[in-house]
């Protein structure tokens, strides 16, 4: 079972396309947290996924080492396995921070969009000024650490001409675990979608070069979005109430963060766990799929179920906004045009990393490690074992 | 009206969804093979469900055959065809019990192989399977890994790290082995994955059919796999000392979530047990693994915080503790919560299992105490609720009522009481609420005192 705490809505950012509006002050107390770990694993769960969320997660770093401490406990002692990340904008990762993720296993993500421009195209302090320089030393700081961690950027229609040059210099820059996503709710337009097609092509031909030189990676979409077709069985919906929970400050159960954000859809509270009366009425409002995704030829590769993106786009969980169908359309079929290539072409890594199940943690080794809580270097040493 | 416009349900990328056999062969020609070994990639492909059932070797590969030379390509071939061929002769009594050297070198090479990364995850919830299709081997270990909770196998371990790794083996106790060396005798084929020719000893780690969920698996070529007639012919010869060979499965090897570390502890243990075995060690233990309980990490911590009632103790035999009344009860070996075997039970409804203590064993309780078990409910969607009472010799009852709705309970404590009515346990029964026959397992039953005088729990 995922569980999100959103520990504070404070933020020391103001992200331009940030889920969050309202900045409360509002902070999570520890036993809120913990009463939701225990909840969790009295109801049969037989793992858990910690994510801290916020706000920005790390204004409440005592708080968020303290609960892992319990949680740690908790799983030596249920035999619950426990995996725990922390996306964060990295202007408070310090020496101690990284110190405690280390010793707590939790995983880092720096949300970080690339180079200057794309990173201040959105990423802003709260004076209005751009965030690269802060977030860089950040991400230094990481690549010393020493330590799996990944970087996830949002691309939105202001800093999509500037995809590929920040996918190249986060990868030379030593970043190994490259996620993003779009920001659904932003104005694509025709003139966007296009760019960020011929942005995605060239995205692609760095997939291309690091599958040939055998390297070891993830970077999205590709890898996620051809697994979407390799490995369809092995895909997983998110289930809100049911696979995850949003729990926000004061203990309240949510589906997912959106609804938290917009105080929708209460499930229960960490006290008294799931209302399932609740639960059963969130997934009825979430089962209809819109007429136009019935027929369409990708809607098992689409994000049109995703309840949090239908609401920030249309403020409907079952109504995808038209920019995800535009988007989602042009990225599978970028994708696809290049895998098809690679397929022809014979890339041992594309081979390996989709059609040979053994090797399924070559595609997912980051993730994998992620939840082991190895270290990058370990990461490294059994990906050259797979990689002949 | 919606401005979405669907792609047409006819799109589909121009790259498989999954690799057709033709698609396999075309990938495992030669140019390919230079990069990859075929086992890797055919070790892949299997149990996928993404195949479409047909990769073999042998569609690329032809079997070898006596004096032939396979694809497989070993250059040396093993002759020894002719039945009248004299026994081998002794390897000597180099073993790692007798030997401090050898021990030494042994458990630093398993070391190596193993890595720094301690025991894997799974191993902690795994129990030992043993495989005696040889007859005239030792048996050979593999860990039998539970799947649940939507957990499951990929694939097998690393064949290629296993085969050297028993290669690297055979070194240490100064067996130098050619790889890939065809065997051809009366009655079985197939190419050794490495054989020492002078000795007559070598191994073969044999690769599984390939097959689809649903469809009938698809034969490996004879280089890879011994059917149960070779098996048959080639243990005779075992039996009769022509040839000495360490045959594993790696079937039996899973990979577990990406746990590679748990099988290929196991198979290393399999491959020191027959190396000392045929070095005239014939003393192989078949409850340990590398000289450990399976799980031993956290079963021995476990058991310290939770001994077990007198009877489930390790690997006594907890029967004559048990009564059934109404039902049947046997010891399995198909399930285990620690260790190999656990105690079946079919309750029919009403019907009830009564653990006594053995009379010179009499269990004394704290107020504070916990209840903890392994129990394990099997078959798809099966749930149960089940009653436990625990008595004391005053007749005053704990009841504990504990479902099962995932059908595998973990090793942790179920119940605690701060108030436990009674000083000395008299038995401890086990009831089902249901109005059906239901069968579980059961094992590593324990009565501890809870920590800090714990609360009842709700």
């Amino acid at each position: 079972m995922d569980l999100t705490f959103i520990l504070t809505e404070q933020c020391n950012l103001r992200c331009r396309y940030c889920y969050q509006k309202d900045f409360h002050d509002t902070r999570m107390p520890v036993d809120v947290a913990v009463k939701a770990i225990r909840a969790a694993i009295r109801q049969g769960a037989d793992s858990l996924a910690l994510t801290f969320f916020g706000g920005e997660p790390l204004l409440e770093a005592p708080a968020l080492f303290e609960i892992m401490a319990e949680a740690r406990r908790l799983e030596a002692e249920q035999r619950v396995p426990i995996t725990a990340k922390v996306p964060t904008n990295g202007l408070l990762l310090d020496d101690s921070i990284l110190r405690q993720a280390a010793e707590q296993r939790v995983f880092i993500s720096l949300s970080f969009d690339g180079v200057e421009p794309a990173q201040n195209a959105g990423r802003l302090t709260p004076f209005g000024e751009g965030s690269f320089a802060a977030v860089e030393r950040a991400l230094k700081r990481l690549l010393a650490w020493g330590h799996p961690f990944a970087v996830y950027s949002v691309v939105t229609p202001a800093n999509v001409k500037h995809l590929a040059a920040s996918r190249q210099y986060l990868w030379e820059s030593g970043v190994r675990i490259i996620i993003n996503a779009l920001d659904y709710a932003a104005d694509w337009d025709e003139r966007a979608v296009r760019e960020l097609q011929s942005q995605y092509q060239l995205v692609g031909k760095l997939y291309r070069k690091l599958l040939k030189r055998k390297e070891s990676f993830y970077l999205e979409p590709f890898d996620s979005r051809i697994a979407q077709w390799t490995r369809a069985g092995e895909s997983r919906h998110c289930t809100p109430g049911v696979s995850q929970l949003t729990i926000a400050p004061d203990g309240t159960l949510y589906g997912c963060v959106e609804y938290f954000y917009r105080r929708l859809s209460c499930l229960g509270h960490v006290d008294s766990w799931l209302n399932r009366e609740s639960v059963k009425a969130a997934a009825r409002d979430r089962s209809a799929v819109p007429e136009e995704c019935r027929d369409c030829g990708v809607r098992e590769r689409c994000n049109n179920m995703c309840a949090c993106i239908n609401l920030r786009g249309t403020g409907r969980v079952n109504m995808p906004p038209e920019s995800l169908c535009l988007t989602e359309q042009q990225t599978l079929f970028t994708v696809d045009d290049l895998a098809q290539r690679l397929f022809k072409e014979r890339v041992p890594g594309f081979l390996l990393k989709n059609y040979s199940q053994s090797f399924h943690m070559l595609s997912g080794i980051e993730k994998l490690f992620e939840e082991m809580g190895v270290t990058h270097e370990l990461a490294k040493t059994s990906t050259s074992q797979l990689l002949p | 009206m919606s401005s979405l416009k669907p792609v047409p349900r006819s799109y589909c990328p121009d790259y498989p969804r999954f690799l057709t056999e033709a698609d396999i062969r075309e990938i495992l020609r030669p140019s390919l093979l230079a990069r990859f070994s075929r086992e890797t990639l055919l070790a892949g492909a299997m149990l996928t469900g993404l195949t479409a059932g047909g990769c073999s070797r042998g569609a690329s590969d032809p079997a070898p055959a006596a004096g032939g030379q396979g694809a497989t390509g070993g250059s040396q071939q093993v002759q020894r065809t002719d039945a009248e061929d004299p026994p081998l002769k002794a390897l000597g009594n180099n073993t790692t019990r007798g030997s401090a050297d050898l021990r030494q070198r042994v458990d630093r090479l398993v070391g190596e192989i193993l890595g720094s990364n301690k025991r894997g995850y799974w191993n902690e919830l795994t129990s030992l399977r043993t495989d005696t299709t040889l007859s005239s081997n030792p048996a050979v270990k593999s860990p039998m890994i539970p799947i649940s909770f939507g957990n499951s196998y990929v694939g097998v371990f690393d064949t290629e790290a296993a085969r050297d790794a028993t290669r690297r083996l055979f070194t240490a106790y100064g067996i130098e082995l050619k790889e890939n060396v065809p065997i051809r005798q009366g009655g079985y084929e197939f190419v050794a994955d490495g054989f020492d020719l002078e000795r007559g000893i070598g191994f073969e780690l044999t690769m599984p059919d390939v097959a689809q969920p649903g469809q009938e698996p698809t034969a490996q070529d004879a280089s890879s796999r011994l059917d149960t007639e070779e098996m048959q012919a080639l243990d005779k010869d075992l039996t009769a000392g022509k040839i000495r060979m360490f045959v594993a499965q790696a079937e039996n090897y899973p990979n577990m979530d990406g746990d590679l570390y748990t099988p290929m502890e196991y198979y290393l243990s399999s491959v020191i047990d027959y190396l000392n075995w045929v070095h005239g060690d014939q003393v192989v233990d078949t409850t340990q693994v590398l000289g450990l309980e399976p799980g031993l990490a956290y079963a021995g911590n476990w058991r310290k915080l939770h001994p077990e009632l007198p009877g489930f103790e390790g690997y006594l035999d907890p029967m004559p503790t048990l009564k059934v009344d109404g039902g049947q009860i046997d010891m399995a070996d198909e399930w285990a919560g620690f260790g190999q075997s656990s105690v079946k039970v079919t309750l029919n409804p009403q019907g009830k299992l009564v653990y006594t203590p053995p009379a010179d064993a009499p269990v004394f309780l704290a107020q504070e105490t916990q209840f903890a078990c392994h129990l394990y409910v099997p078959g798809e969607a099966a749930a149960a609720t089940f009653l436990i009472e625990v008595t004391g010799t005053n007749d005053k009852t704990w009841t504990i009522r504990q479902e099962v709705e995932s059908r595998w309970l973990r090793p942790k404590v179920h119940a605690k009481t701060g108030d436990l009515p009674f000083e000395q346990l008299k038995s401890v029964s086990f009831s089902v609420e249901s109005d059906k026959p239901v069968t579980f397992y059961l094992d590593d039953v324990s009565l501890s005192r809870a920590p800090n005088g714990a609360p009842v729990k709700k």
